[in-house]
């Protein structure tokens, strides 16, 4: 059997920890969701170690840590309607992307999911392409394809945007 | 704005937006979370959650490698196949007189062989056939055919043969006899003076012509008569 890295937790926490919820925040939108998400990816690492041997563990808890606040941001909403229902507010949004600029915001809010998480891991975290398909188990033409697409939608947007004024 | 590359201002916008989290008392928290039995966000599969399906399957450049590989065999198999053979070379091997030429010459496969001088060599062209047919006097004619005071006649023979005449052999008997071998002029024609200077009656002139194989032709004859010269 093949033998898995152990994740040094102490040294992940205090390097990676902190950029890995930025990270999350960004891609969700929630930054207390993101912290939540991180330390229940971070558990289930190791829980339940990946099949195959990760070499950056950040882009791999980037991306089920956003997968897992996406999941726990649903189940708030259909909270939140509910309690509408019965006449009770919820005040717990977080909007982490309105520190955004406004026009960065709106372009990025219309990404996929994926593209969201590939652009976080590129321009907030600085990892290469290369860096990501390792971390993410997927080929560097797919984070390519990814980024590619992600840039156009984004260039479109912003040039949309400037128009507007 | 306008004074930013995409990548510089998604990359300025995302980390001023950042917001590093605090990690005081996380790695705690998370040890005391797996040594209560928590399995906290669990994942199969190799990939990233929300990436397995995305992008080309494992095979699929394998496949493709392995596609492309074939389809270059078959193309070239297909071009052997189709491209017009080239005619074998035709290679003719003679024995030489050299005993150390091999039993079983192996022809190179040039498409233009350059056999030795003596293997084509072509033979020597074969020698004339001997004539067949004898030679034959057309024609003699002695001039004059009457001599009184004269000194004798001169004899003119025209005789031919289907290859060479070699010579003529004129000989005469009357009041004399003799025999001499005719000059030739021109062409076929070949002459010869014969002396006639005693006594009277009918000289009989024969000439013979031969071939270059030896052939002797039907003799051909004429008649002078020699008078007594008056005056």
């Amino acid at each position: 059997m093949k033998e898995r890295v152990e994740l040094n937790l102490d040294a992940f926490v205090t390097a990676e920890y902190p950029k890995v919820v930025a990270a999350v925040g960004l891609i969700t939108g929630n930054r207390q969701d993101a912290a939540d998400a991180v330390q229940d990816a971070i558990v289930g690492f190791l829980a339940k170690p990946p099949a195959r041997e990760i070499t950056n563990v950040a882009a791999w808890i980037t991306v089920v840590a956003s997968n897992r606040a996406r999941d726990i941001q649903r189940s708030k909403a259909a909270e939140s309607r509910a309690l509408a229902k019965v006449g009770v507010d919820d005040e717990s949004s977080d909007d982490v992307l309105d520190s955004l600029d406004i026009d960065v915001k709106r372009a990025i809010e219309t990404l996929p999911l994926q593209q969201k998480q590939v652009c976080v891991l590129h321009y907030l975290l600085d990892q290469s392409v290369e860096t990501i398909a390792e971390g993410l188990g997927v080929s560097t033409g797919t984070i390519k394809t990814q980024l590619f697409r992600a840039r156009k939608a984004l260039a479109a947007q912003l040039r949309k945007e400037d128009h507007r004024g | 704005m306008a004074d930013l590359s995409l990548d510089e201002l998604l990359s300025s916008s995302l980390k001023s937006a950042a917001e590093p989290a605090p990690s005081a008392g996380v790695a705690d928290a998370i040890r005391a979370r797996v040594a209560a039995g928590d399995a906290g966000v669990s994942v199969a599969g190799t990939a990233a959650p929300g990436w397995a399906g995305l992008g080309r399957p494992a095979w699929f450049w394998p496949l493709i490698s392995i596609v492309t590989v074939l389809t270059v065999v078959l193309g070239v198999l297909i071009a052997v196949v189709a491209w017009p053979a080239e005619p074998a070379p035709v290679v003719s091997v003679q024995p030489t007189p050299s005993s150390t030429a091999s039993e079983t010459p192996t022809p190179t496969p040039t498409p233009t062989p350059t056999p030795t001088p003596t293997q084509d060599a072509p033979p020597p062209p074969p020698p004339p056939p001997p004539s067949d047919d004898q030679p034959i006097i057309q024609r003699i004619l002695a001039d004059p055919a009457a001599v009184g005071c004269e000194q004798g006649s001169t004899v003119s023979v025209v005789a031919s043969d289907d290859h060479e005449v070699q010579g003529v052999t004129v000989s005469w008997t009357g009041p004399s006899s003799g025999s001499a071998q005719m000059t030739q002029q021109q062409g076929n024609t070949w002459t010869s003076f014969i002396t006639m200077q005693s006594g009277t009656g009918t000289y009989t002139i024969t000439a013979v012509a031969t071939d270059d194989a030896g052939q002797r032709s039907a003799p051909a004859t004429a008649t002078v008569f020699r008078d007594v010269c008056i005056g």
